[in-house]
């Protein structure tokens, strides 16, 4: 085992160590350390509530939370603005209605065609359909080959009460069933228009012929 | 009424003054007798003047603010010993972290450290046995500060085993062994001075 308590063999570090100048500290030592206690008593005598309410920190803070509350108004970060947005939102659907006619009785054809089976549907379609063909005079735009019905009656100058017909039989015409679609109102001008259009159609198809 | 004289007060006595009656004239007379030794161990266990001193305030001030923990069964200087190693030891870490860049390449084949030079008041340089001094007290910097810390109490200080023993908060077997090669390493460290 070494023995640590001889201290012979290092006598020269030793008595180097000793003769070390000893270091004394600076003059004002007392002065300053007073002065730095002082200093910590009054650090201690503030209490928490005063430390909070001090302008160091009590503008800081206030600053802050009304810069957040500002913000808050102008962004509105929690309304969706695409809710609000008319141009951005859906058109309005009407998926009530299935099958119009020609407006005798709106009302009463309203109720009828609620009742309506999916089959007397597509009869129904087919019945108008072949009405539609059989009566050319009738004021209709009927395009069997687009499939596109145009019927009804001009009840004002700038409306019209009918409907476009897009069923799609068994029999391979378009049916509006199961379909959500947006009724249109056609205009005298527009009806006449589309009517144009049908003929110059009308006259292709027989030069083509 | 005789008045007490409170130089003539022991540590242990003055402390127990401080702390029962809050006397300040007994915490002036324990910085009185405190601050050069302290002083002393701080400045060579840190080999830095301004860090030293505030070091020792630091140790003052805690005195002062935490009188009520020292028990009568200890030391007063075991106490205030053991407040001021352990600020040198926070102040050391805290000066090691703040060196953003290592010169030891400069050295790494031989070994060595460089130091940076300390341009604060060095006591050592007045004397005519500064550069001796400003040597040895490199040297101490280079041992570990276990050691460091052992042999200063011991050589520099002259305090006693059982004393540093209390101070580190370690045996008596484990400060002898730090002494020792503590010394060891000094002893490699300054052959040259011996040479000479």
């Amino acid at each position: 085992m070494k023995n640590y308590d001889d201290d012979s063999n290092f006598i020269g570090v030793i008595n180097e160590l000793k003769k070390l100048n000893k270091i004394e500290a600076p003059q004002n030592f007392e002065k300053v350390l007073f002065d730095k206690l002082s200093q910590t008593q009054e650090d201690e005598k503030i209490s928490f509530i005063d430390r909070i309410f001090t302008p160091a920190r009590l503008i800081p803070s206030v600053g802050l939370a009304a810069t957040i509350i500002i913000l808050f108004f102008l962004t509105n970060i929690f309304v969706q603005s695409t809710e609000e947005n008319p141009l951005l939102a859906d058109p309005r659907v009407r998926g009530d209605v299935i099958v119009t006619k020609v407006a005798d009785n709106p009302s009463k054809k309203e109720t009828n065609t609620k009742t309506e089976t999916k089959e007397d549907i597509f009869a129904a379609t087919d019945n108008e359909n072949k009405n539609l063909n059989d009566n050319p005079t009738n004021n209709s735009i009927n395009d069997p080959n687009l499939g596109i019905r145009i019927t009804g009656e001009p009840i004002t100058n700038n409306s019209y009460n009918g409907s476009i017909l897009t069923s799609v039989s068994p029999n391979g015409s378009i049916d509006k069933n199961g379909l959500d679609y947006k009724q249109i109102y056609l205009q005298r001008l527009q009806r006449a228009q589309i009517e144009q259009l049908r003929k110059k159609m009308e006259e292709m198809l027989r030069n083509n012929r | 009424m005789t008045e007490i004289n409170f130089n003539d007060l022991t540590d242990e006595e003055l402390i127990i003054k401080f702390q029962n009656n809050n006397t300040i004239a007994a915490f002036e007379i324990l910085v009185k007798r405190y601050k050069n030794p302290l002083m002393n161990y701080v400045f060579r266990f840190l080999g830095d003047y301004e860090a030293c001193t505030d070091v020792v305030q630091e140790t003052m001030i805690k005195v002062y603010r935490y009188k009520d923990s020292y028990q009568s069964i200890a030391k007063f200087s075991t106490w205030i010993y053991t407040i001021a190693g352990n600020l040198a030891k926070t102040e050391l870490q805290r000066q090691r972290r703040r060196k953003i860049f290592s010169i030891n390449a400069f050295g790494a084949e031989k070994d060595e450290n460089y130091e940076i030079p300390d341009n604060s008041y060095r006591p050592d340089v007045e004397t005519d046995s500064g550069i001796k001094d400003e040597i040895i007290q490199k040297a101490i910097s280079k041992i570990s500060p276990a050691y460091r810390q052992a042999v200063i109490l011991r050589d520099v200080q002259e305090l006693s085993y059982e004393e540093i023993a209390d101070i580190m908060e370690i045996t008596v077997g484990t400060v002898k062994s730090r002494i020792n090669r503590g010394r060891a390493q000094l002893q490699k460290l300054l052959k040259h001075i011996y040479k000479d």
